[in-house]
């Protein structure tokens, strides 16, 4: 750890600071990934270990909690996949991701389930995800059914539910799963000049339209459409369709709610390009004293100065509140890289990442009987 | 003694009958090194960069080495006595040649040895030259360790009036001196700062402290003040925080001058202006300073020499198991005064006094209860930790809310959250359920009157939940260890009434803490990670003055004793 940091790694019980000499941890932590709600808080924890040749640590095993710990603290946790040895590099995902890793059953595991608290108590039940689940997540069905086999995983129900809710899902770093919404004010402040942020018209769609069978109506196919007025007579019309129809039969109402979400939430938006590199003497709490760079996570609001410029065209203000999508950061250092949420994807490296978990997610779901 | 020795090579004249190996002097390529700082450029402003130094590089000392023999076999036997040195850690004690600097070792990492072939010089004299290359540590250290020891309490407490201010009798000082309120004041004259001395014969073998309340007339301030005890200075152990009014400073000092008979007590804020400087109250106590009761104590220590250094630091009772052990070292550069503990500040009443728990009294939880903290403490990133205990097994909703108050007016953003917090017991445990609170919550003014809010809850439980102590700590100024070795009777292997906190050193390079019961470490073993050693941290010695917390839920008036190399550049000073 750098002498200037005085937080440690706790790994399946063992500081490992008194184990071996270790590396400064980098962090990396997402609000809502590629436009999907979750998962949400600590998404990978990567660090180097240097044990001689040959050398093996009971702690360092796949599966093991790992915690950042300061005075007491739990700032980030995940869960580790298996060492590299021969590198001694470490990396452990967050514990909001697991839920990528484990099929979405009801509590008899007769069925697959619709409803969230089900499928992640189900979950936490069958295997050891260092998490809990005190707060309620959504307790009603998506799907037609309760019992609803169409979708397979729990990253696959809470990402259903959320979008229909308008949240977003996660775990906190002490392991409470959680769907909450953006926040509404600014916990960050950012210097005037640091941030060059576009707005980008990736994607955009003032009309969602959703298309799905209404229980109301006896499985009749229906169509519900919502259009954000205002967007549409400043940048135009667009259309977005969503097919819920492997959902089964569900209420209009419930068809409503998920048109209006994903429209208020990401359709109907101009999404920004542009991630911003900050170095720590430029971020300031929203009070004006200096921030610790370990304490700014995705999911908080920074408020970029931009004086004049496309935004004030919309909101009159000469300041940005953006929710911070996703921040990279390595503890001891002085910059933190921080993304807005739902940034449009420019430079190449993020177009391949973003295409690799895509593919990833596709694979997933069309697995042929008895194909791996 | 020697003046340069090697590892077990003495440089000056070594080596029994058929060799000698002498170390050169400057001239023939003998030369110290000096600490390389590690500079890395924070910012670039608009008047230049601003660099600070992030460490220091290892330091490369060499030595010319000359070795005579009576052929060529004892040259060869002497130069395997040199490499038997050479290339492991190992130390280099340099001592002035006049003999009045202390010896200093420089702690040689590896090394490695260049020779190079005069036959002329070899076949005509009998001698050969090599370089010794030594890669040491940045400082150099002394050569034996520094020990602080513990502030020592007494068996009875006893604390007794020395001088109360309320008359002139005794006190002398370098102007008028007036009794006036309760306080003895002097108006210097001529300064260059007030002083007062106060001549009285006073036993102190019982009560070796001296708490001595004084008072400052603005804008004077208490920057450099000194005691001195019969003429000899006596190191500060603790302050109070600095409070004030309208028209004076006032502050607390406590200095520990020893068990002997005391003659004259004198003050000295030399250099600080010529405002009055009074004095309140003198008395004498075998307590050593604490917040509330023996189990929270509070001192400063002097850290020896000029360099940063690894040190040791040990918390002992010679009879309870010390229960959950706090240590929180930092270093208030701003000499705000600031304590982490949050009891002293409650405001929200109802307080239950209670002398077995480390604040000395509870409070219960469950209604919103308030503390008005100073808001000058040092900038940075805190945590907060509760001392708490529940009345039964339950889950509860711990709420926070910090602001800034000045005057009546409240300032600046709120910091607010709530968090679920579990009781699994109804012991008492230490939890806590904040992230990274951002302390001050705004930019404040120098001397700010301002004082800092702290509300807390815990809400839908089921039963009572009541607070002994809470704590707010700096971790970017400070560094916490955090243990729990038990509130039974202290047994080899079981709990613990002694402990080690160690820095990491050359040979250990990762911090070390030992719980046992004897004193020599004899029983001593690695506290168990999770079960006792609940947050491990590297402690900062740098030299100059460290502030120590220790709490210890379960043992009175335990001792914190501290030991280590006093460092420096280049050379150790006496």
């Amino acid at each position: 750890m750098s002498h200037r940091d005085a937080t440690q790694l706790r790994v399946g019980g063992y500081w490992l600071a008194l184990e071996m000499p270790c590396s400064p941890p980098t962090v990396v932590t997402t609000w809502s990934v590629d436009g999907d709600p979750g998962p949400s808080g600590t998404f990978e924890i990567s660090w180097e270990i240097d044990l001689p040749q040959g050398a093996r640590h009971p702690a360092l095993r796949r599966g093991a909690l790992v915690e950042i710990v300061d005075a007491g603290v739990v700032l980030e946790s995940g869960v580790l996949l298996r060492p590299t040895w021969r590198t001694g590099s470490m990396t452990a995902i967050g514990l909001a991701r697991q839920a990528a890793g484990f099929a979405a059953q009801n509590a008899s595991g007769a069925h697959g389930t619709s409803i969230a608290n089900t499928a992640v108590d189900a979950m936490i039940d069958r295997a050891t995800t260092h998490t809990t689940r005190p707060d309620g997540l959504r307790g009603t069905k998506i799907a037609e059914s309760d019992d609803i086999d169409s979708l397979p995983y729990v990253a696959d129900v809470l990402d259903a539910a959320a979008r229909v809710e308008g949240k977003r899902w996660g775990v906190t770093p002490d392991g409470r799963w959680f769907f909450a919404d953006d926040p509404t004010t600014p916990t960050w402040l950012l210097a005037p000049g640091v941030a060059e942020i576009e707005p980008a018209g990736d994607d955009y769609s003032p009309t969602v339209k959703v298309r799905y069978k209404s229980s109301d109506s006896a499985g009749a196919l229906q169509i519900y459409t919502t259009t954000d007025a205002d967007a549409e007579r400043f940048f135009g019309p667009g259309e977005q369709v969503i097919d819920a129809r492997d959902l089964g039969q569900i209420s209009d109402a419930q068809a409503q709610q998920l048109g209006d979400s994903v429209r208020r939430k990401s359709a109907a938006r101009l999404r920004l390009a542009g991630s911003i590199d900050v170095a720590a003497e430029q971020l300031t709490t929203i009070g004006g004293t200096p921030a610790a760079l370990r304490a700014v996570r995705a999911g908080h609001m920074l408020r970029i100065p931009v004086g004049f410029s496309d935004f004030s065209d919309l909101t009159g203000s000469v300041w940005l509140d953006v929710v911070i999508g996703r921040t990279e950061h390595t503890y001891g250092a002085t910059v933190i890289r921080l993304d807005p949420i739902d940034m449009a994807p420019r430079s190449p490296m993020q177009i391949a990442e973003r295409l690799m978990r895509r593919i990833g997610k596709l694979k997933k779901r069309e697995k042929k009987l008895l194909e791996k | 003694m020697t003046y340069l020795k090697f590892g077990a090579v003495d440089l000056v004249a070594s080596g029994p009958g058929d060799f000698l190996v002498e170390g050169l002097s400057a001239r023939s390529g003998t030369e110290w090194g000096s600490p390389q700082p590690i500079e890395t450029t924070l910012a670039n402003l608009r008047l230049g960069p601003l660099v600070v130094i992030d460490g220091y590089e290892a330091r490369v000392a060499f030595v010319a080495v000359r070795v005579c023999g009576v052929n060529s076999g004892a040259l060869a036997t002497a130069e395997a006595v040199l490499w038997r040195e050479i290339g492991k850690p190992n130390t280099l004690t340099w001592q002035p040649v006049d003999g009045k600097g202390p010896a200093s070792v420089f702690e040689v990492m590896t090394s490695s040895m260049q020779g190079k072939l005069d036959d002329f010089t070899e076949t005509k004299y009998g001698e050969r030259t090599y370089v010794l290359r030594l890669v040491c540590r940045p400082f150099v250290r002394a050569v034996d360790k520094t020990i602080i020891p513990a502030l020592v309490s007494g068996a009875a407490p006893t604390t007794e009036v020395v001088a109360d201010g309320s008359t002139t009798t005794g006190w002398t000082g370098n102007g008028t001196v007036t009794a006036s309120g309760g306080y003895v004041t002097v108006s210097p004259n001529p300064g260059p700062g007030p002083q007062l001395t106060y001549t009285a014969a006073v036993d102190l073998t019982a009560t070796r402290y001296l708490r001595i309340k004084v008072r400052r007339e603005k804008p004077g301030t208490f920057a450099g003040i000194e005691f001195y005890v019969d003429g000899g200075y006596v190191p500060i152990v603790a302050a109070s925080p600095r409070t004030k009014d309208a028209s004076y400073f006032y502050r607390t000092y406590t200095i520990d001058a020893g068990p002997q008979t005391m003659s004259t007590l004198r003050i000295d804020c030399f250099g600080t202006g010529l405002e009055d400087l009074s004095v309140d109250s003198v008395e004498r106590t075998n307590l050593p300073p604490g917040l509330g009761t023996g189990r929270q104590l509070v001192r400063t220590i002097d850290v020896p020499g000029s360099a940063p250094t690894e040190g040791s630091l040990q918390i002992t009772h010679d009879t309870s198991a010390l229960g959950t052990v706090l240590a929180y070292t930092w270093r208030d550069d701003a000499d705000t005064g600031w304590t982490p503990p949050l009891m002293p500040w409650l405001t929200s009443g109802g307080a239950t006094p209670d002398t077995a728990r480390v604040s000395g009294q509870t409070v219960n939880v469950t209604g919103a209860t308030t503390f008005q903290v100073p808001a000058a403490m040092p900038n940075g990133s805190f945590v907060l930790l509760a001392l708490m205990k529940s009345d039964s097994v339950q889950d509860v909703r711990f709420e926070y809310e910090l602001r800034t108050k000045i005057g009546a007016n409240y300032v600046g953003p709120t910091i607010s959250g709530e968090v679920p917090v579990s009781f699994n017991s109804t012991s008492w445990v230490v939890k806590s359920p904040t992230g990274l609170l951002h302390l001050p919550t705004l930019p404040l003014g120098p001397d700010t009157d301002a004082t800092l809010e702290v509300t807390i809850q815990c809400v839908l439980g089921i039963d009572l939940v009541t607070l002994d102590e809470a704590w707010l700590f700096n971790t970017d100024i400070g560094q916490l260890s955090w243990l729990a070795v038990g509130s039974g009777t202290p047994a080899a292997g079981g709990d613990a009434n002694r402990v080690w906190i160690n820095s990491r050193t050359l040979d250990r390079p990762r911090p070390e803490y030992l719980v046992g019961t004897a004193a020599d470490g004899s029983d001593a073993y690695g506290a168990l990670a999770n079960a006792q050693l609940m947050f491990p941290t590297e402690h900062v010695w740098e030299a100059g003055t460290v502030n120590v917390l220790t709490v210890t839920s379960n043992a009175e008036y335990a001792e914190a004793a501290f030991d280590c190399y006093s460092r420096a550049p280049f050379h150790v000073a006496p």
